[in-house]
């Protein structure tokens, strides 16, 4: 009986043994695959120009604000979004931003609302899903730990403009999205096909922030006095010059209803870097 | 019986509660003598922890303005029309009010303009404009902290391709730990609401 024992005791010793190399093998090829710190977790995108969306006037060319153009220098731009797993470790480094610490100037009472505790993400939650719940305050913090930034709504809508390519496509998966009730779980980062610069899930996964939410441009001078907020946010499609485009719409109009503090579930974040 | 014991346990407890108020706000007062030892409170916007230059040159954190209310705006001195009418109507707000009460308010303005407006250019519009050194400091820093800046206090602006900027118009008023109390947007030529704000904050005990 007691050599049974102990040979038991061997085994599941070897078990957890193996178990930890598997798990060792399994992080070690996975590095290059999942989204990361390592040099090719972002890719560059080379710069060019594109007309925002909200300048768009089809069919009536020279009629009202002429097309605005906006030139974009090339930017390295993370592939993914940043996950729950890259947070962590962030937040290992700087316990200031943890749920607990986070000063209320820079965070609402949402602040990784899911979050079990200080340093572990939620039962429903994976390493791989995109971090939510993430002030835009948070989110800089982050990005700038790592030498990046976020990156301007200029970027961000010119690397989902993808130099013109699929864009019915991606005007209809942002719809399909729409209609996604925000009660599902996030999918995994990694879950996203990318677009032809190579970045993945711009749309589909969560909305992101950007360095200049804030900022709705008009085209036109906003110099008597009122804020541009209600122009987009609630809803009002004054300003946008191309009412096809429903999803950029409300990408100008989400982020023009954000504060800094704000966190939401499906709101999370990439970086971008400048190329050397 | 009964109904009495109802109706004067209640009445006990305002008594109690009564007395805690008394002696909660009777410790405040005495802490606020020490206002700069407390740690900020966490909606402060001295929380941030860029660093500014003034028009003098001083390399300073925001919470070199603690211990006053601060009325606060940001401008940029290219600006053509609506930054100095947020300047007049800052300066109005101060010459309005009470000898007593304006001698214990701080006025700043920061720049949008990170690149062009340097200390120097600061100062110069400061006294072309007759701002009092003593209660009014021009602030400037890099594009990041400006950003941040106008992140806490709600304004909004964009950078044109000429290099000038459309922005909101707010004027803030902190009180003395850096927390927005009142937020005006756009312009007033009527400042008695927002005296009315400033005495809201009880400056008796302030300096």
């Amino acid at each position: 009986m007691p050599r049974q024992n102990k040979n038991q005791w061997w085994s599941g010793r070897f078990q957890v043994v193996a178990c930890c190399l598997l798990y060792a093998i399994t992080l070690a090829t996975a590095a290059d695959a999942q989204p990361g710190e390592t040099s090719d977790s972002a890719v560059l995108v080379p710069g060019g120009s594109y007309v925002p969306a909200f300048a768009r006037q089809p069919g009536k060319p020279g009629t009202r604000t002429p097309i605005r153009t906006v030139k974009v220098d090339a930017f390295r731009m993370d592939r993914f979004p940043v996950t729950n797993e890259q947070f962590l470790r962030f937040l290992i480094a700087h316990p200031e931003w943890r749920k607990s610490k986070v000063k209320t100037l820079f965070a609402d009472e949402h602040y990784l609302a899911g979050w079990r505790a200080d340093l572990s993400w939620g039962d429903q939650q994976t390493a791989g899903q995109p971090v939510t719940n993430i002030s835009w305050f948070a989110a800089k913090a982050y990005c700038e730990d790592r030498g990046a930034e976020l990156p301007t709504t200029d970027q961000w809508e010119y690397a989902l403009w993808d130099q013109g390519r699929h864009q019915t496509e991606v005007k209809a998966k942002q719809l399909a999205w729409f209609a996604v009730p925000n009660t599902q779980n996030v999918p995994a980062a990694t879950s996203a096909p990318a677009n032809d610069f190579g970045v993945h899930g711009l749309v589909g996964l969560v909305w992101e922030w950007t360095l200049d939410f804030e900022s709705t441009p008009t085209g036109s001078d906003a110099r008597n006095g009122t804020s541009e907020k209600g122009l987009y946010c609630g809803g009002a499609s004054v300003g946008a010059k191309d009412a096809s485009d429903y999803g950029a719409f409300m990408r100008y109009s989400f982020r023009s209803c954000l504060k800094a503090s704000f966190t939401t579930k499906d709101l999370g974040f990439r970086c971008v870097m400048r190329t050397p | 019986m009964r109904d009495a014991d109802a109706m004067t346990r209640p009445n006990a407890s305002v008594v109690v509660l009564a007395v805690l108020v008394f002696l909660v706000s009777f410790s405040q007062d005495a802490m606020s003598s020490t206002a700069t030892e407390r740690p900020l409170p966490g909606l402060s916007v001295y929380n941030i922890s860029s660093r500014w230059t003034t028009q003098d040159g001083d390399f300073v954190r925001l919470e070199t303005l603690r211990g006053r209310p601060t009325v606060v705006a940001m401008i940029y001195l290219n600006c053509p029309d609506v930054c100095p009418l947020i300047a007049e109507n800052m300066e109005q707000i101060q010459a309005n009010l009470p000898q007593a009460l304006s001698s214990k308010v701080n006025f700043a303005l920061f720049t949008f303009d990170s690149a062009r407006d340097t200390p120097d250019k600061l100062k110069a519009y400061a006294k072309a404009r007759g701002l009092d050194a003593k209660h009014w400091t021009l602030f400037q820093s890099d594009d990041r902290a400006t950003r941040e800046l106008a992140a806490v206090l709600d304004v909004t602006y964009h950078k044109k391709d000429d290099g000038n900027f459309d922005h909101s118009v707010v004027i803030t008023l902190l009180d003395g730990d850096g927390v927005v109390a009142y937020q005006q947007i756009g312009l007033r030529t009527d400042t008695r609401e927002f005296e009315a704000k400033i005495r809201a904050l009880n400056l008796n005990n302030t300096k």
